[in-house]
């Protein structure tokens, strides 16, 4: 590969009957070969590094305010939203709606699977749901999301407030 | 077909723990019963009772592994941990989100204590049932997502 085209190697030997292996200026043989341009490759972006396998996947920050129920600010429910980045497609999406949440007020993380197209399950109505654990931090525990539509789930690891939360919303993409 | 297995693996698991709860405490009570509920309640079980009440749910849920285990071998091994390979993240995902929702839905004082220990300025006043029946149903819920990713897979 070569400034950023492929290409195929072709060749062929021809042995030279004259050789004299005495004779220092004396050839074995000529070698004749072209290079066919196969065209364009992009590179992958993860470059095998699980740091670029990552950063090549749709990120989702989420966040509720439970501002009604039984402490709010902390649990109840009330206005939810998100914001989707996916670096492979280019789009981002923003949503709003309605969440409920027992702690878990917002919370990062990647979408590694998906069972259908991750932009058109990160697009319009959706349901999500997830919970983060109190380890390491319990303002940056471990977890996990959970996001479904029509199209299909997407799921993810996430950092993020311990608690468990769901929520509804509406999400709106733009391509960049 | 991973919605049955991963339900009746959940099922067996429960009716051990409340197998092992009956032995260990001697009541009949739900292994799941906050300690505060329990206090001040003795064993109420003979030993010999103790045993069969907790063969009850032992024994169904021994079954179950069984029947699970028997079913693996009887059939292609390699298809099933081509498919786990597959499908690692899922399930990893589908299982915590199961486990959360039930631990919230079971015991609800022990994901407040969690909250509790990121807003250790709020008072969540772990006693009130309102908060409780809350997070019960957010438990309900996740853990009905847990259930809805394994039917996804």
């Amino acid at each position: 590969m070569r400034g950023g085209e492929l290409y195929s190697h072709f060749g062929f030997y021809t042995p030279n009957p004259a050789y004299d292996p005495n004779d220092p200026d004396s050839l074995v043989g000529t070698s004749t070969s072209i290079d066919v341009d196969l065209g364009p490759v992009s590179v992958p972006a993860n470059n095998g590094s699980f740091w670029g396998y990552l950063a090549s996947k749709p990120w989702v920050v989420s966040w509720i305010l439970p501002v009604i129920g039984p402490v709010p600010g902390v649990v109840g429910v009330g206005p939810a939203g998100g914001v989707a980045w996916n670096p492979q497609t280019h789009n981002l999406c923003v949503g709003a709606g309605l969440g409920a949440s027992a702690g878990h007020n917002a919370a990062i993380g990647p979408l590694l699977t998906s069972s259908g197209n991750v932009d058109s399950i990160l697009s319009g109505w959706s349901v999500s749901g997830g919970g983060n654990l109190p380890f390491p931090s319990p303002v940056a525990g471990l977890g996990w999301q959970v996001i479904a539509n029509s199209s299909g789930v997407a799921q993810g690891p996430t950092a993020g407030v311990a608690g468990l939360s769901g929520a509804v919303t509406w999400s709106a993409c733009a391509h960049f | 077909m991973v919605l049955v297995i991963i339900g009746s693996l959940a099922t067996a698991c429960l009716l051990l723990l409340q197998g092992v709860h009956i032995v260990r405490n001697g009541n009949m009570r739900p292994f799941f019963e906050q300690p505060g509920a329990l206090r001040g309640s003795q064993p109420s079980l003979s030993s010999g009772a103790r045993f069969a009440a907790a063969s009850l749910y032992a024994i169904p849920s021994v079954a179950i592994f069984c029947i699970l285990m028997l079913a693996l071998f009887r059939n292609d091994k390699h298809r099933l941990f081509d498919w786990l390979t597959g499908h690692v993240i899922g399930l990893v995902g589908g299982l915590f989100l199961l486990t959360y929702g039930l631990v919230a839905l079971l015991r609800p004082d022990v994901v407040l204590r969690w909250v509790g220990s990121a807003y250790p300025d709020y008072d969540l006043a772990q006693r009130n049932a309102s908060i409780q029946h809350f997070v019960r149903g957010l438990g309900a819920f996740v853990a009905a997502f847990g259930l809805f990713v394994f039917k996804s897979l």
